[in-house]
């Protein structure tokens, strides 16, 4: 049983690294997002509700969906990895850098769900966790 | 996050030091009340929540935390009880200190901040880290009326300035703004215009330490990438406002609604106009000439008139009483081989249900009148190929010639008094909705696609898009929706036998064989006709609901702290008694 301590705290690291590391691409500046004050409400069930569109999270989200492009515009390195221009010479995202940073994504979704399924409550059964991604 | 970071900086810790002691703060005591020592970390603490927490403000002169996004009420019994709370959690040495360093600035009382902002001509500077929101202000002059509501706002002129919201349309009576208040607290919210400054981008600090400029093609990708960011969420909030059907998702599909196929039949309408498809007409609305379609107000209050005519043939009160237990027992002898074992059709219902089902009734009526009969169908098509409504539906020739007849007697009585002849037409016009065979397409039905549009419960987002409220639907519970269908089953029940007291009116003996023969051929749960199908609906449903769990679960929140149920919850607390709170 000492096994799935070690599985979940590695987990967790290696979830935390690959956020914070790869898909917020190193910026510590970044306005952390405080969980502890974000609401949520499972029982809505309209269209395209979530967190993200909870009025009442609306004020501590407020431009954090273009963070990441604002901070790509303030950083030549990341510009050069992720721009390129194309045969009309205009610019444009390239799409082998956004592969890997989807494979990224993915990954790290990968890992949360291995922790949400051991960590939260009894573990779901596969078609249950399975049918929802 | 973080929320007590370790050892900041030297240089700032001894300038904290530093205040402290000016203000009296021993290294090793406080002011003779307090002995405890305040060690290293008390300090390292302080200097956190002083320096990144709080910001005083010297123009309003009062203090914001940034954390809360609100102004800190200036009595020491507020200032400790705001640091009690979450996300501060400060005790003992720390919490005294902290609260004596915050009150030992120059602050204004609750009211001197309210003299102050009355005091304030226009817009002033938005206080930094104090929240801002959307909101309106009242165009008046020496009006201070400001709010988030629209509503309220659109309230407020009839009330104070005897103003009808609408004159909004020709000369704007309220508009837009940013709001800030000093304190969200009951009672203390009082909003004070500021000006609309953009947001400063949270990674703004980045920008300093890479100088390298954007060149003009990266700045016309990123204006781009920016706008399509805009875009999706623009489209996303219309997505919200229609209806969508499973498609091949397994997690959404709803069982009950797959099965009465509900969400095929109006794929891709808009709830808007799903809404205004059945969307009753005040009793002050329709007695206004200005009422945009008379012939529809004339048959609105006909149906009401009519139904309310059948329902005195069954009062137990009236002298003109048709109905007898045996008559009641035929009308309810629609399940298979129910001869005799039935109970009788309960005629009797208190008020309130009785205008809740006529209601229904007439908005069957309505639904037909703007989608079936009108040129326009009602709904507007996205795309070409999209099938709407009208299109599904296949009324007969008899219910097309008793709409006909029924708008042209509509149409030609002034007099509301006295519409025997309109009463009479619409008589027969229901009966032909109810005496409609189906078959396997219960669509083609007028009463059945009118149930797929009872299925839909709208809510009111809070979004305001050019001041129109943005609309958003979704499936009622199975439990809530069977009630429109008793709603619509005992309606018709009442018509039937209505109908079969006007047609026999002669010879009343023949009352019975009338209703033996019409309930037996389309108001039984074998018929393939619309009521056939409701029956079998309702018997499917009443299932369902029992079976269903309940919708709304409550759950814990993460730090097991509170039981959250519907967006409110109840969070644990130290002391003996629970604090309920809305969240």
């Amino acid at each position: 049983m000492t096994h799935i301590p070690q599985l979940v705290s590695s987990e967790y690291k290696e979830a935390q690294s690959i956020f914070y590391n790869d898909l917020l691409f190193g910026c510590s500046h970044l306005f952390p997002i405080q969980s502890w004050q974000l609401k949520d409400n499972l029982d809505l069930a309209d269209f395209g509700e979530s967190w993200l569109t909870y009025p009442e999270n609306q004020a501590l989200l407020q431009d954090s969906d273009a963070a990441l492009l604002r901070h790509m515009q303030s950083d030549s390195k990341l510009r050069a990895l992720f721009l390129t221009t194309d045969l009309n010479g205009d610019m444009s995202f390239n799409s082998k850098a956004i592969d890997i940073y989807e494979a990224q994504v993915q990954d790290f979704l990968k890992r949360m769900m291995i922790l949400i399924h051991i960590t939260a409550g009894q573990p779901i059964r596969e078609p249950e966790i399975l049918s929802i991604t | 996050m973080a929320v007590f970071r370790r050892k900041p900086s030297g240089t700032v810790q001894i300038m904290v030091r530093a205040r402290l002691l000016a203000l009296g703060f021993r290294r090793k005591t406080l002011t003779g009340k307090i002995t405890h020592s305040i060690n290293e970390n008390t300090y390292s603490h302080m200097l956190f929540h002083f320096f990144k927490m709080f910001s005083y403000n010297s123009t309003h002169q009062f203090i914001v935390c940034s954390e809360c996004g609100s102004g800190i009420i200036p009595k020491i019994s507020s200032i400790k009880r705001h640091l009690r709370g979450k996300p501060h959690r400060l005790s003992g040495d720390e919490l005294e200190a902290t609260a004596q360093l915050l009150v030992s600035y120059q602050l204004r009382t609750i009211e001197q901040l309210r003299e102050y902002t009355k005091q304030l001509d226009g817009p002033c500077e938005a206080i930094k880290d104090l929240a801002m929101y959307d909101g309106f202000y009242c165009c008046y002059p020496q009006c201070r009326n400001r709010t988030r509501d629209l509503h309220k706002m659109k309230k407020h002129q009839p009330l104070i300035h005897k103003m009808s919201a609408s004159e909004h349309k020709k000369t704007p009576l309220w508009g837009k703004c940013k709001l800030q208040t000093y304190f969200t607290g009951k009672g203390l919210i009082d909003y004070f215009l500021v000006h609309d400054t953009t947001p400063i981008p949270r990674t703004s600090t980045a920008a300093a330490s890479d100088s390298t400029p954007l060149t003009q093609g990266e700045r016309v990708l990123f204006e781009k990438a920016e706008a399509d960011v805009r875009k999706v969420k623009e489209e996303m909030a219309e997505e919200a406002g229609i209806v969508h059907d499973f498609e091949d998702l397994r997690s959404s599909i709803v069982p009950w609604l797959q099965k009465l196929a509900f969400p095929f039949h109006l794929k891709d309408l808009k709830d808007s106009e799903i809404r205004s498809a059945i969307k009753l007409p005040s009793a002050k609305e329709l007695g206004k000439d200005s009422f945009g379609d008379p012939i529809l107000a004339r048959i609105i209050n006909a149906t009401k008139s009519l139904l309310q005519d059948a329902y005195e043939l069954c009062s137990d009160a009236s002298p003109d009483r048709k109905m007898t237990h045996q008559r009641a027992c035929i009308l309810n002898e629609f399940y298979a081989g129910a001869s005799g074992k039935s109970a009788a059709f309960r005629y009797h219902k208190l008020g309130s249900s009785l205008v809740a089902y006529f209601n229904t009734w007439t908005q069957l009526v309505i639904y037909y009148y703007r989608v079936v009969y009108s040129d326009n169908g009602h709904f507007t098509r996205e795309q070409p190929s999209q099938a709407v409504p009208k299109d599904v539906i296949q009324p007969t020739s008899s219910q097309r010639k008793a709409m006909d007849k029924v708008v042209v007697l509509a149409r030609e009585e002034m007099d509301d008094s006295e519409d025997v002849s309109l009463k009479h037409a619409l008589r027969q016009f229901f009966l032909s909705l109810i005496c409609h065979v189906v078959g396997s397409v219960p669509f083609r039905s007028p009463i059945l696609s009118f149930c797929a549009i009872l299925g839909r419960s709208f809510r009111m987002g809070g979004v305001v898009q050019d001041d129109d409220i943005k609309l958003t639907g979704q499936w009622k519970e199975p439990g809530v929706f069977n009630s429109h269908l008793s709603a619509l089953t005992w309606t018709a029940q009442l018509i039937i036998f209505d109908y079969a007291c006007f047609q026999e009116q002669d010879n009343e003996n023949q009352i019975p064989v009338f209703l033996t023969t019409i309930c037996q051929k389309y108001f039984q749960q074998l018929a393939e006709t619309p009521f056939g199908h409701i029956l079998q609906w309702r018997l499917y449903l009443f299932q369902t609901s029992k079976n269903l769990l309940a919708k709304y679960q409550a759950r814990w929140s993460l730090d097991k702290q509170t039981v959250g149920f519907r967006g409110g919850g109840v969070t644990h607390d130290p002391h003996p008694t629970a604090r309920l709170f809305r969240v």
